[in-house]
């Protein structure tokens, strides 16, 4: 159990959130024009990394808002929520995990 | 169940919990009640595109801040997004409002549904109604974090719930008041988990 800093509700229970997976995936423009092994790794790649880890979250027990959050995926560490549109915070490098 | 026939002469609307024993043990310690057939209405758009017209028809300025509620006029207002909101009014008294509201808000970007039929309000009160709720709600419940004016969603057991203090009372602090908001159709579940939750500490008195 940890407590997830919600972008609008603050400081709330992990049990009220659900995961969206990694972030910043952006939609290709026009996926017609895409090959079939483009679309794919569009869809299912992704890049699964050690360490410092930004990702999707979802309030779905409160306001229902997605926002992403950075997480280190060793320690679990929450070091920052942001919402959706805005450009995640700087790393730090004294972590070594990057 | 209901001990009223239900043909249609006799249609007549029962609650959610209508079956359920209301208020049998209330006391100062440990109450439940509900609040049935409030007229409860979903909110989304722009701020300003809604507040002018709820101020006007239910005399409630709609919170901008995230968790909060406004208790004015004929409404209660609880945020629940950053563009949707929750009114509770007294339906039954308030039916042209609803009208009134609709025609205001007819040509602007937004959406009044009336989700009235869909949900209902259980209220836990007296001085170990925290106690009570923090058995299934994993809020920070203590009166510094959670007090007067504040609302929030959240769960109590797998129960979706939106919760909010009632600011009407005396004295919320020591004898608080919480309604919480669910859907009908958990309703049940709900209040017997609350009665569940409430045993130990009847139990206690």
């Amino acid at each position: 159990m940890f407590i997830i800093d919600c972008p609008w509700c603050g400081e709330r229970d992990q049990s009220e959130f659900s995961y969206g997976g990694e972030a910043h995936i952006v939609r290709p423009v026009e996926p017609e024009a895409l090959s079939d092994n483009e679309w794919a790794d569009y869809l299912f790649m992704r890049k699964n990394t050690k360490g410092r880890y930004l990702e999707q979250w979802v309030h779905s027990a409160g306001c229902r808002r997605w926002f992403n959050a950075v997480r280190d995926n060793v320690t679990y560490e929450i070091s920052a929520t942001y919402k959706p549109g805005d450009s995640a915070p700087a790393a730090e490098h004294a972590e070594g995990t990057s | 169940m209901s001990s009223q026939p239900n043909s249609a002469e006799t249609a007549r609307r029962n609650s959610p919990l209508v079956q359920c024993v209301k208020d049998e043990l209330a006391n100062d310690v440990i109450g439940l009640a509900e609040r049935p057939f409030l007229g409860h209405l979903n909110l989304r758009g722009d701020f300003n595109s809604l507040n002018p017209s709820v101020k006007q028809v239910f005399g409630v300025d709609l919170p901008e801040q995230a968790n909060t509620v406004s208790v004015e006029g004929a409404g209660i207002a609880l945020w629940t997004g950053p563009d949707e909101w929750l009114l509770i009014h007294r339906s039954d008294e308030d039916a042209d409002r609803v009208a009134d509201l609709d025609r205001l808000t007819a040509d602007a970007h937004v959406s009044v549904v009336d989700v009235s039929s869909a949900q209902t309000v259980i209220y836990v009160s007296g001085t170990h109604a925290r106690d009570v709720l923090a058995r299934g709600c994993p809020l920070d419940l203590h009166s510094r974090v959670f007090g007067t004016g504040q609302c929030a969603q959240t769960h109590f057991g797998h129960i979706p719930v939106t919760v909010w203090l009632d600011n009407a009372r005396p004295d919320p602090i020591a004898n608080p008041g919480f309604n919480v908001v669910v859907r009908r159709s958990f309703a049940d579940y709900l209040w017997r988990l609350l009665d569940d939750a409430a045993t130990g500490v009847r139990a206690a008195v």
